[in-house]
């Protein structure tokens, strides 16, 4: 081919070279061949680890769609995959939710004195990034009398909690009925169990964070960076959905730690506080705690005017 | 052998093995009444249950004293256990002997009576005659297991409240046993009010983020 072929001078000469071109029929031997070394060329250069991808990561499927082969294969991975980073030998399991089980969390606003316990505690149970920091709880510090959240402060320090003129919020993921991150994931990462937790499915996350602009109560965390974790910090108790590792570029958010809650334990961040505050359990049953606590006290929750049925319940007593 | 001989001992045999045959009924029913009680603990609808932490089954409250439901699993740890000086009838054997009261006394200077402030008394909450029992204003004994039937005397709705698991802490299971703190794990005795705790440290300000509580700590405006 020559120079002047190449570099065609005028535009309408080199459609017409193209036109040409296409016209031409394809050998269909020619074809294969072609298909031939291009097929043995990626995969060398898959063999060869020119491009590292893990395929079977990449063609994994929706976690609903996933069939209890499919679904051990992947825990064994993400297992293997932390084996690696972390060397440390930890167990993902996906328990189910348990039938008849509703979940309620009802937090005591007089008894929460804002020591943030809860917060650390959630931190280690959920395996929830160091280095960026990430936290699924935030403490409000509010004036006394007044419950408005944008005069709140979250980063209050306090050497000696709880100060007299204020009141502590608590805020995490209100687990709502009528989700509106669930219904603005493109996706469908993000939806509700049978239990009323939302969770979300990390490797189907494509990390738009529609999600979060949805989230009325800013309960919503990305991960911006990968995930620095202490390898003596790592929880070897690990669920699917709720606190295996997570990879970079992802949301995560509070699941009322649904691979303890659905073993029958209480969430890590009530086990924590010391002040007795939190309160959860099984709304359906009528003689649990939180069903006891909507019965007999006057509770709220917040931002009740958005109709998107809460599960997080406040009360003072 | 003729025919009556035959018999006999046919007779004879299923008499001696009756006993045998007896007891294999019985294991067999008792094989199926375990085998029963085990599928139905491990019927998939029910909740499942943990074991709480350091439970001792013999704190439970006495039979009869709270009829709540929410009472019926939970286990109370055992305070007497717990109590640094206890029996006290090792120090006081004296009977009736009140002794030196209140705060300053010199055999319990740690103590700081900040309950019922015109009462230094000890002996409205302490048996003068059982040192080693606490006593309601009806004149009943107590045992400091039992510290709950004390406070609840005045503090009526935290009582009730506590016994359906609504006041104070507890740590287990939600659907099955709860380790259930007692009213002096979280109060103290004599100065039951809750001081100020060291709060953890805080989030990190964002890197560009406004400040907008300028009286929220000193040295810092935000």
């Amino acid at each position: 081919m020559s120079e002047k072929d190449k570099y065609p001078a005028h535009p309408e000469r080199a459609s017409k070279q193209v036109e040409t071109r296409l016209l031409t029929e394809t050998d269909r031997r020619d074809f294969l061949k072609k298909a031939g070394v291009m097929s043995a060329a990626v995969g060398a250069a898959a063999a060869t680890g020119g491009c590292n991808v893990n395929w079977n990561k990449v063609f994994q499927k929706h976690y609903k769609e996933m069939s209890a082969s499919d679904k051990k294969k992947v825990f064994a991975r993400i297992a293997a995959e932390q084996k690696k980073t972390y060397n440390k030998e930890v167990t993902v399991s996906d328990p189910p939710p348990i039938d008849g089980v509703s979940f309620v969390f009802a937090i005591s606003l007089s008894q929460c004195n804002g020591n943030r316990k809860c917060v650390h505690a959630c931190v280690e149970e959920n395996n929830q990034s160091r280095a960026p920091e990430i936290q699924y709880i935030k403490v409000i510090e509010l004036d006394r009398g007044t419950l408005n959240l944008e005069k709140g402060d979250q980063y209050y320090e306090g050497e000696q909690v709880p100060r007299s003129d204020k009141v502590y919020l608590p805020m995490q993921c209100n687990q709502c009925d009528n989700a509106p991150c669930v219904k603005a994931c493109p996706v469908k990462a993000t939806w509700k169990e049978k239990d009323g937790i939302v969770v979300i499915d990390y490797d189907w996350c494509i990390g738009c964070r529609y999600c979060m602009a949805a989230c009325p109560y800013e309960a919503r965390r990305f991960n911006f960076r990968t995930p620095q974790i202490p390898r003596h910090e790592l929880n070897p108790n690990q669920g699917y959905l709720s606190n295996r590792v997570r990879p970079r570029g992802v949301v995560e958010k509070c699941h009322f730690c649904l691979h303890r809650t659905r073993k029958g334990q209480y969430p890590a961040c009530l086990e924590a506080c010391p002040t007795g505050a939190r309160k959860f359990g099984n709304i359906n049953d009528p003689n649990s705690e939180v069903a006891q606590i909507l019965k007999t006290k006057r509770v709220f929750v917040l931002k009740e005017d958005l109709a998107t049925i809460p599960r997080l319940y406040y009360y003072f007593d | 052998m003729d025919n009556s001989q035959r018999k006999t001992r046919r007779a004879r045999v299923s008499i001696t093995r009756r006993p045998i045959a007896i007891a294999a009924v019985f294991a067999a029913a008792l094989l199926l009444v375990a085998i029963g009680a085990r599928s139905r603990a491990a019927s998939p609808t029910k909740a499942p249950a943990i074991a709480a932490k350091k439970m001792t089954p013999s704190n439970v409250p006495a039979p009869g004293a709270d009829p709540t439901p929410a009472m019926q699993n939970a286990i109370v740890p055992s305070r007497s256990h717990a109590m640094r000086m206890y029996p006290c009838s090792d120090c006081h054997g004296d009977e009736g002997q009140k002794g030196d009261q209140g705060n300053g006394s010199p055999s319990h200077p740690q103590i700081e009576l900040a309950h019922l402030p015109n009462s230094q008394d000890c002996f409205v909450c302490h048996d003068p005659m059982e040192r080693d029992k606490l006593i309601l204003v009806t004149g009943k004994h107590v045992e400091f297991d039992h510290v709950q039937d004390l406070c609840g005397q005045c503090h009526m709705s935290k009582r009730r409240d506590w016994a359906r698991g609504i006041h104070g802490k507890q740590v287990g299971s939600w659907s099955g046993l709860k380790h259930r703190y007692a009213c002096t794990d979280c109060h103290d005795a004599h100065t039951p009010a809750i001081g100020p705790m060291k709060a953890m440290p805080a989030p990190a300000f964002p890197k560009f983020g406004i400040r907008k509580h300028p009286n929220a700590a000193p040295g810092k405006t935000r």
